[in-house]
């Protein structure tokens, strides 16, 4: 059901947890089955120097935001900003078709952090 | 990596003394038994011995036993089969709230077919209320189904109670008891359930084949016609394979019965006692004490179940939910939502089901994974720090 990539970001949970003081922070949640996503970032000359995920819900979401954190790491505001959903996609590996609402939650997140 | 396989109410692996009686009816022995020739005398022979040996399990005699698909038919032909057989005594079931989806499932369909069914409520623990259950009998009853132990809390309903009051009142009793037999010793000489099912995967037996005991002169109105065969009330060929592996499944699990209840038990408690002990934030769900010996249900505070599930499986440990998200909705355990627990429990919980195949080092290698891997997922929740 879930790619192996899916099941190690699970297992592993890079980049977890909070960040004291964020330069951008951004959440995002599906009302419908309470999944919620923030994501926090320091840029340091406009690159993410750190990021920072946390995350409720199910493990497609969760695995969603683990996954951008590990995409974001390192690189500009620009690349964050281009991401689309099918990037996400593609590094999971695969979603089953009804699990996509969590990568879209974990991108709305960090739209929602760069953005502003 | 070890694999250590914790959802044995979902399904257990056969045992290889059971395949290896099956194995000759998958070749050589091929007869129909409902033929006259020696290939299938054989084949009768065969599944007549299975027959008793499914009967010496759950002390009853062997012409009682109608040998079928497995646990969802089962529950199927004994709800429908009864309630119409009596359709012209009453039109009304008692059942409960946290039964088998394949006894509520047939229990909707009869309501739409113009029969009342009552669906009882349970406590805290996942058990009815005797009182409930009297309150809700009528002269129109003519039904009670309620499951013997519960799949996901392992709760043991009261049934001696459920046949007291059936009994005085002329009413017959189904009890779904695949989570029961070859767990607890099941005893219908002692206790008077008419119609009781119970199905060989969930004890080291084949998939596909099951039994529904059905005790002499209860109404019983057949559900799948064809043949004569099991002294009509099933037609359709036999499973001999699966019949001759469902039977050296019982005999096996009778041999076992007092070991797996001391072993499996102890095994269970040192599990349960060791995460209460290591990890905050820990609920039991369902009784314990009144429960059948291989079943832990615990919810983890402030930890999504499906993602500890992946997590541990990532780690070659196999268990289960109380809750599935499902087309971006949460599919919460009925089962759990009958017993009032609220849906972050519900969302947290986790059951662990194991086997007579489960050892103390299986036990030990959960222990040394699942408080790191509960740590981690905190850490991610958006409450955390």
């Amino acid at each position: 059901m879930y790619s192996e990539r899916v099941r190690k970001l699970i297992a592993e949970l890079p980049n977890r947890g909070g960040l004291e003081n964020p330069t951008h922070s951004g959440t995002a949640e599906n009302p419908i089955c309470g999944d919620l996503v923030r994501i926090h970032l320091v840029l340091v000359e406009g690159h993410v120097e750190v990021v920072r995920f946390q995350a409720s819900g199910c493990p497609a979401t969760i695995a969603s935001a683990a996954a951008i954190t590990e995409m974001v790491e390192g690189q500009d505001l620009a690349f964050c900003q281009a991401l689309v959903l099918n990037d996400i996609l593609d590094n999971l590996g695969s979603l089953p078709s009804a699990r996509r609402h969590g990568a879209e939650v974990a991108l709305q997140a960090l739209r929602s952090a760069v953005d502003g | 990596m070890r694999h250590v396989y914790l959802d044995n109410n979902a399904t257990t692996p056969l045992d290889p003394a059971a395949f290896e009686a099956m194995k000759p009816y998958l070749l050589e022995h091929f007869g129909n038994a409902s033929s006259v020739h020696q290939q299938g005398q054989r084949a009768k022979s065969a599944i007549e011995l299975a027959r008793q040996q499914v009967a010496n399990l759950i002390g009853c005699d062997a012409s009682a036993i109608v040998f079928n698909s497995g646990g969802t038919e089962s529950d199927n032909s004994a709800v429908r089969g009864v309630a119409y057989a009596r359709r012209e005594e009453g039109r009304h079931i008692v059942t409960s709230r946290i039964e088998h989806p394949a006894v509520l499932r047939t229990c909707e369909s009869l309501e739409s077919e113009g029969f009342r069914v009552t669906y009882l409520g349970v406590n805290e623990e996942g058990v009815i209320s005797v009182d409930e259950l009297e309150n809700a009998l009528t002269d129109e009853t003519t039904l009670i189904s309620i499951m013997y132990a519960n799949n996901e809390t392992g709760a043991i309903q009261p049934l001696c109670d459920v046949c007291r009051l059936a009994k005085e009142r002329g009413i017959t009793v189904h009890s779904d008891a695949v989570q029961a037999v070859a767990k607890i010793p099941v005893d219908l000489e002692q206790l008077p359930l008419d119609l009781v099912s119970l199905t060989g995967h969930k004890f080291h037996g084949p998939k596909g084949v099951g039994a529904l005991y059905v005790r002499k002169g209860s109404p019983f109105h057949p559900m799948m016609l064809g043949g004569s065969h099991e002294r009509n009330r099933r037609g359709g060929t036999e499973n001999v394979p699966g019949i001759v592996g469902l039977g050296a499944a019982c005999e096996l699990a009778q041999w076992g019965l007092e070991r797996f209840g001391t072993e499996t038990t102890a095994l269970r408690d040192r599990l349960e006692s060791s995460l209460l002990d290591r990890i905050p934030g820990l609920e039991v769900n369902g009784p314990k004490e009144r429960r059948v010996p291989h079943v832990a249900n615990l919810s983890f505070e402030d930890v999504p179940g499906e993602a500890l599930l992946i997590a541990l499986d990532f780690r070659g440990i196999a268990v289960s939910t109380g809750a599935a998200c499902t087309s971006g909705s949460v599919s919460p355990s009925h089962v759990l939502m009958a017993m009032g627990l609220g849906d972050k429990r519900i969302g947290g919980a986790i059951r662990f089901s194991l086997s007579r195949f489960t050892t103390a080092e299986d036990i030990d290698y959960v222990l040394s994974i699942l408080p790191d891997a509960v740590e981690k997922i905190r850490q991610i929740g958006p409450g955390s720090h």
